[in-house]
């Protein structure tokens, strides 16, 4: 099914990570990087001093859309899937691709361009690439 | 202050992935449906964010330090390895089966709308079948009756915690907010 083009939302919503990622640079010194904050504050790499950092920032996260609710209508999301074993792959590839590769979309993906990080720039290539790949053959060669 | 800061930067970039469309899975496949149902929004979000951030950086690091704390904490390393590109090729596969990446998937958590990924019989989604039936679902499991036996389970189990955060939502969490949930 199709999904609206939305450049003016998308830009918006873009330009609101970035500020984010300048505010958590400008105040903590730290890169706003998903899987790097979550994996901080689980073992086996939890990192004692990361701890309060990781979970405050999630919390803010978690915060975001019940904020969005008291001042915005409802937006739109939809289901790629119903089925949870396939869904649950999903999820382990990414956490695990994103922890095994020392970053998401927001780490290397936002952060990482940004600082014009040749890992980062090789990383969302990488991803980019698998990513448009899965698609591919998801519906056209599976034809799900 | 300190925290403070933090948190606000988490619900920004939380409210950054909701009015962006991140946090809608079928809008992130159909971007990397490059030669289908191109959905080109993603591009836009990313470009924005690299729009504020890569002179943001710039001039936050022309200062000594950051304000809460001792020094700027970068990753140094500039190598290329196997980790790096194996960990992303993995986790792109991830992100293109499911559409949602770990910023977007923690994010949604507080949609609490888990039934939104039960769509009704005969939904356009790419997994389904006319009847409604996961058409890769046949492929893992060997019966397709306990198949269907495990889905009713989980979706009627679903279906009323789905009520029951309706509810508790939209009567006493946030009334003057209607959230239509979708089962």
């Amino acid at each position: 099914m199709e999904t609206e083009f939305t450049p003016i939302t998308s830009l918006a919503g873009g330009a609101l990570i970035g500020l984010s990622a300048v505010m958590l640079m400008a105040s903590h010194g730290k890169i706003a990087g998903i899987s790097g904050i979550v994996s901080r504050i689980l073992p086996p790499a939890i990192q004692k001093e990361s701890i309060p950092f990781g979970i405050i920032f999630i919390l803010g996260l978690l915060l975001a859309v019940p904020i969005w609710n008291l001042f915005f209508v409802e937006i739109e999301r939809q289901a790629v899937s119903d089925n949870y074993f396939i869904l649950g792959i999903a999820g382990l590839l990414v956490g695990f691709g994103s922890s095994y590769g020392n970053g998401c979309t927001s780490g290397h993906g936002v952060c990482g361009l940004s600082r014009g990080s040749t890992r980062s720039i090789i990383a969302t290539v990488t991803f980019m690439f698998t990513g448009f790949l899965t698609v591919y053959i998801l519906r056209n060669t599976l034809g799900l | 202050m300190k925290y403070i800061t933090l948190l606000f930067s988490g619900i920004i970039f939380g409210i950054g992935l909701v009015l962006s469309g991140m946090t809608n899975p079928l809008k992130v496949q159909n971007f990397l449906d490059l030669f289908g149902l191109w959905d080109p929004s993603l591009a836009f979000v990313m470009g924005g964010a690299i729009f504020v951030a890569l002179p943001g950086f710039w001039l936050v690091q022309k200062q000594k330090k950051p304000f809460f704390s001792k020094e700027f904490d970068l990753p140094k390393r500039k190598d290329l390895d196997f980790r790096l590109i194996f960990g992303a090729g993995v986790f792109g596969i991830g992100w293109g089966i499911g559409g949602l990446c770990p910023g977007p998937a923690l994010t949604s958590l507080t949609f609490f709308d888990i039934g939104i990924y039960i769509p009704n019989s005969g939904s356009n989604s790419p997994f389904f079948d006319i009847d409604g039936i996961s058409i890769l679902g046949s492929f893992y499991s060997q019966s397709r009756d306990y198949d269907e036996f495990v889905k009713l389970s989980v979706h009627d189990t679903i279906q009323f915690l789905n009520i029951y955060w309706k509810e508790l939502y939209n009567e006493y969490l946030f009334p003057s907010h209607s959230l239509e949930f979708s089962i």
